[in-house]
C-alpha cells in the first residue's frame, strides 16, 4: 500500500499551487519595481545627456511622452526680476496663449510662485478651458529656487490617471531638468567640459 | 542561447527604456533609429523579435512592418508595434500590415515583457 494517501497528495498539490501563485506574484511585483526603477534611471540619464538647451528640452518632452504618457506640454523659464515666465518649448498645445505668463497667474504661475507642484489626479479633462485641461504643473527647482515650470496638459486617451511612478518621475524632472536647464545657460559662458574638468 | 530583439524608435528615451528592460530580462538588444534602418538591421542581425515604433522618420513603423513582411528573410519574425494611440487606426493599421501585437506608450515594462515572452519565450 502506498505511503501517500490521496488526501496527502491533494494537500501537496494545493500547497504547490499556493507557492506557485506566491512566486508568480513576487515575480510580477519585482518586474514592476524593475520597470519603475528603469523609468527613473532613464529619466535622470536622459536629461543630463545633453549640453545644449534644445536637447535638454527635447529629452524632457520625450520623458513626458514615453514614460508618463502625454503629448501636450509646455516648459517655461522664470525671470524673477520681471516676475514673468517665458515659454521655452511646447508640444500639442496652441503656444500663442502661453508665450508669457506672470508668476502667480493661473495654475502654472502659481506653481512658479509657490514652488509647490499641482497635480490633478483624475487627469484627462477635455474641457477647452486651459487651466482645466492641465494635469500637472511641476516647478523646476535648483537649491529651492524655481527656475522654470513644466506644465502637462491632457494625458494620452488610454492613460486614465497618473500613477505613483508618474509622481516619482515628476519629482525627478523637478530637480534634474532644472539643473540640466540651468547648466545649458551656464555652459556657453564656461570654458566647456575640458576647461571644467581640467 | 540568449534571444535577440531589434528595437526601432527615434526617441532616445524610449530606446533607452526598452533596451534597459529587455537587457535586464536577459535578451540581447540591437537598435535602429528609423524604419529604413530597422529593415536593414533585421536583414543583417536576423533577430528573434522586432519592436517597432509607429512614428519614425524616413520610414514609419507601418511601412517598415509591411516591408519586413514582404521580404522572405524577415517574413516570419514576430513584430510588436509601439504606439501612443490606445486603439483605433494605429491598431488596425498595425494588424493590417502584419504586426503580431502592439503596446501603447507610456512604456509599461511588465506589459512589454509579457508580450515579448508570449511571442518568443524567456
Amino acid at each position: 500500500m502506498s505511503a501517500y494517501t490521496e488526501e496527502y497528495v491533494q494537500r501537496l498539490l494545493a500547497e504547490n499551487e499556493r507557492l506557485r501563485l506566491l512566486v508568480d506574484g513576487l515575480k510580477a511585483e519585482s518586474e514592476a519595481q524593475v520597470s519603475n526603477l528603469a523609468s527613473l534611471y532613464v529619466a535622470v540619464t536622459s536629461v543630463h545627456g545633453a549640453l545644449d538647451r534644445p536637447s535638454v528640452l527635447s529629452s524632457v518632452q520625450e520623458i513626458v511622452t514615453n514614460l508618463i504618457g502625454s503629448e501636450e506640454m509646455a516648459i517655461f523659464e522664470t525671470d524673477a526680476a520681471r516676475g514673468r515666465m517665458t515659454l521655452l518649448a511646447s508640444m500639442g498645445i496652441e503656444p500663442g496663449a502661453y508665450q508669457e505668463i506672470s508668476i502667480g497667474e493661473g495654475a502654472i504661475g502659481r506653481a512658479a510662485a509657490t514652488g509647490e507642484r499641482l497635480i490633478r489626479q483624475e487627469g484627462g479633462s477635455l474641457t477647452d478651458d486651459a487651466d482645466a485641461a492641465l494635469t500637472a504643473c511641476i516647478p523646476l527647482t535648483v537649491a529651492g529656487r524655481v527656475v522654470g515650470v513644466l506644465a502637462v496638459f491632457r494625458l494620452l486617451p488610454h492613460k486614465g490617471r497618473l500613477d505613483a511612478i508618474d509622481i516619482d518621475l515628476f519629482d525627478v524632472l523637478a530637480a534634474h531638468a532644472a539643473s540640466a536647464l540651468l547648466f545649458t545657460r551656464l555652459y556657453p559662458a564656461s570654458d566647456g567640459i575640458g576647461g571644467a574638468t581640467a | 542561447m540568449r534571444k535577440k530583439i531589434l528595437v526601432a524608435d527615434d526617441s532616445n528615451t524610449a530606446l533607452m527604456m526598452e533596451r534597459t528592460l529587455l537587457a535586464k530580462s536577459a535578451y540581447d538588444v540591437v537598435v535602429a533609429r528609423d524604419g529604413r534602418e530597422a529593415v536593414k538591421q533585421a536583414l543583417d542581425e536576423n533577430p528573434d523579435l522586432i519592436i517597432l515604433d509607429v512614428v519614425m522618420p524616413c520610414m514609419d513603423g507601418f511601412e517598415a512592418c509591411r516591408e519586413l513582411r514582404r521580404l522572405e528573410a524577415t517574413r516570419a519574425i514576430p513584430v510588436i508595434m509601439v504606439t501612443t494611440r490606445g486603439g483605433g487606426d494605429d491598431m488596425e493599421n498595425g494588424y493590417e500590415v502584419g504586426c503580431n501585437d502592439y503596446v501603447t506608450k507610456p512604456i509599461h515594462g511588465p506589459e512589454l515583457l509579457s508580450k515579448v515572452r508570449n511571442l518568443i519565450g524567456e
